[in-house]
């Protein structure tokens, strides 16, 4: 199923009851699937789970437990480890007794819950049950055959609800959803019926589903996914809308991109793209005309398009089928700051036009780095980082916490990282530098939110890092740039900082500094807190 | 469906699962003769034939299929 989505994973599988024995084995893969079943592990029993006593229940759980710590300890370098629930589902279901294998599938899901593991993602196996339908998740003919509990499209259904995870680890995870208004967000068409005569009531049959919509929207966007509006309309019309009509949910203020005027969709999304600093391919399209999604679909096929269904009952269960399967959302903190970094960056784009020079402009905005190293608070939005930033990354490497932790653990590499603030306002945790100090210094990561982009922070960073390896006798800086199809602006990076190219192959170019050679930047415009 | 068209698909459903190509199955192909038949595969075997012909194999057949001659005899029975 993940084909279908241009996720080519290569996969592979261990040997029945081996999941122990393999886990010793599983370095070097990216993600690792754990099909840990309740029923095959009852099935090595003699009675029936439902006549153990007190007694053969708690060995059965010490058993798993230990079992589930020796695996998730294995399998801790593992950058990504999906882990499914325990389900009772196949086994005994009454659902007004409480049967003893349901028991037992509560306390040891709470058990696999509360795991530490920071590579550790728990999937639901009951919620895909249902979505799949239990008559249609069971095989029992394979299982006595073959004690293969679950169909193929069980196992169809499970492979895309890994999607959103597959998508965050390879930075391929949307970042915004960008509405169309006239029959998306609201019902009618505000050109034709006027402000009273579009619905999106909580009080009609019909403007409640639209009503619903916009609250999915507000979420969203209180989830740090950027929402946007795309329509053809009058602005003056839809911004009297967003600021005075009694029934909106959605409002100015949750929306971070606007292009409401006459022009093709097609250029407006790739005008909001670049005013987001995001590819196409992180956008997700809504719209109800089938001629503005056929136009996108051809013109941007790499925009996830959604039509509002025929069935508008449908539209908000469509919709969150879309989220769950395109966002990762987590409800990050930083993620929430995002939004209003956004609205500060078109401030800033404002001011920016009023300076003649851009140093001019940059030494008015008070900009203030940070540089903290091997901060372990910092893990989580350090890994986020490398998942997510595609621009200004030099080598592309993605980690999980789990190995930003390794790294800051492991004295021979130093984990920098530079929160940015300016006079609008704090950007947060927006640089990420991985060096390794191994009688050279070598950068293994180089990194920099596209939101903190074009203020030579870049630049101040590297000064900290040339001075780190000058004090730590370091002769040499190495580095190193790798292309992807993102990263093409910042391919003289190195050159500009005065790096010389040793090596130059199709995709990749190393780099070498002389650190006594270093032309040390000392922006003045950018205070530096070490 | 005629004797032929069911012989055909059967060995497309057995090369495909097997990943043997077709010009290598004949009538006397069998656990014997192909190489890759293990016991995964046969299970692999037995989904595919369900859904290619829209049966279902009972649980009893499942060990007695372990030829081309035996999976016709059986496939045909139940599509009859």
């Amino acid at each position: 199923m993940l084909y279908t989505e241009h996720v080519n994973p290569v996969i592979s599988f261990g040997n029945y009851d081996n999941i122990i024995q393999e886990s010793f084995h599983c370095e070097g893969e990216d993600m690792v699937v754990v099909h840990y079943d309740l029923m095959n592990i009852l099935d090595k029993y003699p009675t029936f789970v439902e006549s153990f006593d007190e007694q053969e229940l708690n060995a059965v759980q010490e058993t798993v437990q230990s079992e589930l710590d020796l695996i998730l300890t294995n399998l801790a370098g593992v950058p990504s480890l999906v882990v499914h629930t325990f389900s009772s589902k196949g086994i005994y279901v009454h659902t007004l007794l409480s049967p003893k294998c349901k028991k037992l599938e509560v306390s040891l899901n709470e058990y696999l819950q509360s795991r530490p593991n920071t590579n550790l993602n728990v999937l639901d196996i009951n919620d895909l049950i249902a979505e799949v339908g239990g008559e249609a998740s069971f095989d029992f003919k394979m299982y006595f055959l073959s004690k293969t509990l679950y169909t193929i499209d069980f196992w169809k259904a499970y492979s895309m609800s890994l999607l959103p995870l597959v998508l965050r680890n390879t930075g391929k995870a949307r970042k915004a959803i960008i509405f169309d208004c006239d029959n998306t967000l609201w019902k009618g068409i505000l050109g034709e019926d006027g402000e009273t005569g579009i619905d999106m009531s909580p009080q009609t049959k019909i403007g409640k589903i639209f009503n619903k919509v916009q609250q999915l929207a507000v979420w969203l966007g209180r989830q740090g996914v950027l929402v946007g509006l795309c329509s053809k309309n009058n602005p003056a019309d839809v911004d009297h809308v967003l600021e005075n009509h009694d029934d909106m949910v959605l409002r100015k203020d949750d929306l971070v991109v606007s292009r409401v005027n006459w022009e093709d969709k097609a250029s407006n999304l790739r005008s909001i793209a670049a005013e987001l600093n995001i590819g196409l391919d992180s956008l997700v399209f809504v719209d109800d005309s089938s001629f503005e999604i056929n136009l996108i679909r051809e013109q941007l096929p790499m925009v996830q398009c959604l039509q509002v269904p025929e069935a508008i009952h449908d539209y908000p269960g469509a919709l969150l089928k879309t989220i769950s399967r395109y966002f990762y959302l987590t409800g990050s903190s930083a993620d929430l700051e995002k939004k209003d970094q956004y609205k500060v960056q078109a401030l800033r784009n404002e001011l920016k036009n009023k300076f003649s020079s851009i140093d001019d402009y940059l030494a008015s905005i008070e900009l203030e780095i940070t540089v903290a190293v091997n901060d372990s608070a910092h893990i989580g939005r350090i890994s986020e980082l490398t998942q997510k930033t595609n621009q200004f990354n030099l080598t592309t490497k993605r980690y999980t916490e789990a190995q930003i932790e390794a790294f800051m653990k492991n004295e021979g590499t130093t984990v920098f990282s530079v929160s940015v603030r300016d006079k609008f306002g704090d950007s947060g945790l927006a640089a990420v530098c991985i060096v390794e100090f191994d009688g050279v210094a070598i950068i293994d990561t180089f990194l920099m939110s596209c939101r903190v982009m074009g203020r030579n922070i870049e630049k101040a960073i590297m000064d900290v890092v040339v001075r780190e390896a000058a004090d730590r006798g370091c002769a040499k800086v190495f580095a190193k740039y790798v292309r992807t199809q993102k990263n093409e602006s910042i391919h003289e990076f190195y050159d500009e900082l005065g790096f010389k190219c040793i090596q130059s192959e199709n995709e990749q170019k190393v780099y070498e500094l002389e650190t006594r050679a270093y032309v040390y930047n000392n922006l003045s415009y950018i205070k530096v807190n070490n | 469906m005629n004797m032929n068209e069911l012989d055909n698909k059967i060995l497309e459903v057995m090369s495909f699962v097997f990943e043997v190509p077709v010009s290598d199955l004949n009538e006397e192909s069998s656990q014997d003769t192909i190489e890759s038949w293990d016991s995964v595969k046969h299970l692999n075997l037995i989904v595919a034939l369900e859904e290619e012909f829209d049966i279902e194999i009972p649980i009893e057949e499942v060990g007695n299929m372990i030829s081309f001659k035996l999976i016709r005899l059986i496939v045909g029975d139940l599509i009859h």
